[in-house]
């Protein structure tokens, strides 16, 4: 299926894009939440209490000259590498957990402890381990991911059709061709799950990580307001950073699922 | 051997999971030695320091405070989540109204909400409880959402036929529909709440066992930390394991069996 479009396709996808954005009733969500917190702010007595306006200031600062992006960057840089590691790891864990029953009891007890515990203890004890650096963040992010991944790998291949293999031995077909066409495509959805679950941890781990250990990226700024008392600088970095999060899952993430999931019939997810 | 027990005892002896646990120790206890013992503790060491906690009692103290706070907070949460998602699942209009808002919500790491509650609230009891009201309804509203979504239209019209009155309609079809997905938000909503709990308190507050992580983590106490993880981390997950997850699979029996990965 080619992706090439006309230009004359191309003007009306993109009113029909526009049109689905402006016209959309989901901005009165948005309105009345507005509404509602700039009449909280009069209500609320506290001091700190932020304003819309408020808050839009610390948006401003948070993005002029370019701070928030090279903050991001660093914190992305971490997050990547973390990443990385623990979807590699968890990959070849949860392939062996799926294979053999000795790997599955083996690996079970430490998967379900590490899938409990909270992503303080990993960052916390990574910084006090390994130090202010690099290394903190990067082997958090990992050990806090690798079992997400590897639980979802596991299922991947316990759910690789047998009745395909077998049918591949029959026909004698050679191993790189069984691997790249049965056992790939199936994995890959799963993968893509492990992918998107994981990287939902990665980035909260990292950012806990640099609230506690490290002297650049989104958490020290987020701890860099705290110290200051600044609630809207908070609320505007987290707001920040939840729109490139939510950009990444909806705009990459979750396109790149449905795309290898296209030869799965459909099946209802809850969250 | 022939009894249950003894299979059972079979069973958990006879496991990798002890070769897996030999390897671990014995990795720890190099890395220990190899690097300075006083940023890496002996498994020795955090084994005497975890015995150390319990036998004095006093942990009684932190753990209960802890378990206040994180009560309060998920009762809120569940208070909120339920009505949310009771309205998402009945009226469209709702659903689409609320559905950014709990969006967010999964997005937003409870971190952001936990250091904003610490800066309005301070050492209050409203900074927990709504740093885990907001981190968790989201959980609560999204599985309520689908119970209600998925309440049996063919029983509903039985009972208008028949007339059955709006009491006994609630108590016999749509509570014992929706409890199996209450129960997910719970189970759910409660790991959230004491993970979110202990970050509120690492923030702000002079009790409580994150408050004893953080103590912790200032004197560089990695035997500590451990410790006290082991601890409320083993409280938590036994209320998870062998109290909400079977009550979940109970109200759920007469439920057809779904894949859940994760």
């Amino acid at each position: 299926m080619s992706l090439a479009v006309g230009k004359l396709e191309g003007v009306s996808l993109i009113a029909q894009t526009l049109r689905r954005i402006v016209f959309n009733r989901r901005w009165v969500t948005l309105v009345v939440v507005i509404i509602v917190w700039q009449l909280l702010t009069l209500l609320i007595d506290i001091d700190l209490f932020p304003t819309p306006m408020g808050v839009l200031d610390s948006l401003e600062e948070a993005l002029r000259g370019g701070l928030f992006f090279s903050n991001l960057g660093d914190s992305m840089i971490r997050i990547s590498l973390g990443f990385g590691l623990g979807l590699l790891a968890g990959t070849v864990i949860g392939l062996l957990m799926g294979s053999r029953e000795f790997w599955n009891r083996f690996f079970q007890d430490f998967i379900v402890l590490g899938l409990s515990l909270p992503g303080l203890v990993y960052a916390l004890l990574a910084i006090m381990v390994l130090g202010i650096g690099l290394a903190a963040p990067v082997t958090a992010i990992a050990l806090a991911s690798l079992p997400f991944v590897a639980v979802n790998v596991r299922e991947g291949v316990k759910s690789v059709d047998k009745q395909l293999l077998d049918m591949c031995s029959v026909y004698r077909i050679d191993r790189t061709r069984l691997i790249r066409r049965v056992i790939v495509p199936t994995l890959m959805p799963f993968i893509m799950a492990a992918v998107r679950i994981g990287f939902t941890v990665a980035w909260k781990v990292a950012v806990l990580t640099e609230v506690f250990g490290a002297s650049t990226g989104i958490g020290y700024q987020m701890r860099y307001q705290f110290g200051i008392f600044s609630v809207r600088g908070i609320v505007a970095w987290a707001l920040l950073f939840g729109v490139v999060m939510l950009v990444i899952e909806y705009g990459v993430l979750i396109p790149l699922e449905r795309y290898f999931d296209r030869w799965r019939p459909q099946v209802e997810k809850v969250i | 051997m022939e009894s249950r027990l003894g299979r059972w005892l079979a069973g958990f002896f006879w496991h990798p999971r002890w070769i897996a646990f030999a390897v671990l120790l014995t990795i720890w206890q190099i890395t220990a030695v190899v690097r300075n013992t006083r940023v890496v503790p002996t498994p020795g060491r955090v084994w005497v320091e975890f015995w150390q906690i319990l036998s004095t009692f006093s942990f009684v103290d932190d753990l209960w405070a802890s378990m206040i706070r994180i009560v309060a907070g998920f009762a809120a949460a569940m208070l909120i989540g339920t009505i949310a998602g009771v309205l998402m699942g009945s009226r469209r209009a709702w659903d689409e109204f609320l559905r950014d808002l709990v969006v967010f919500g999964l997005a937003l790491p409870g971190l952001v909400y936990a250091l904003i509650a610490v800066m309005l609230f301070g050492q209050a009891l409203w900074a927990p409880v709504l740093a885990i009201m907001l981190t968790s309804y989201p959980f609560v509203a999204v599985n309520v959402r689908e119970g209600v979504k998925a309440l049996d239209k063919n029983l509903l019209d039985m009972a208008k036929i028949y007339r059955i009155n709006r009491w006994d309609l609630v108590r016999r079809i749509v509570i014992p529909s929706l409890l199996p997905f209450i129960f997910a938000g719970i189970r759910l909503g409660f790991s959230i709440s004491w993970k979110v709990n202990t970050l509120v308190e690492v923030f702000g507050s002079t009790n409580g066992v994150g408050w004893q992580i953080r103590a912790s983590f200032d004197a560089y106490s990695v035997h500590g930390m451990l410790a006290w993880t082991f601890i409320f981390g083993g409280a938590m997950l036994f209320i998870e394991y062998y109290i909400l997850s079977p009550a979940e699979r109970y109200f759920g029996r007469w439920r057809p069996k779904i894949d859940q990965v994760v």
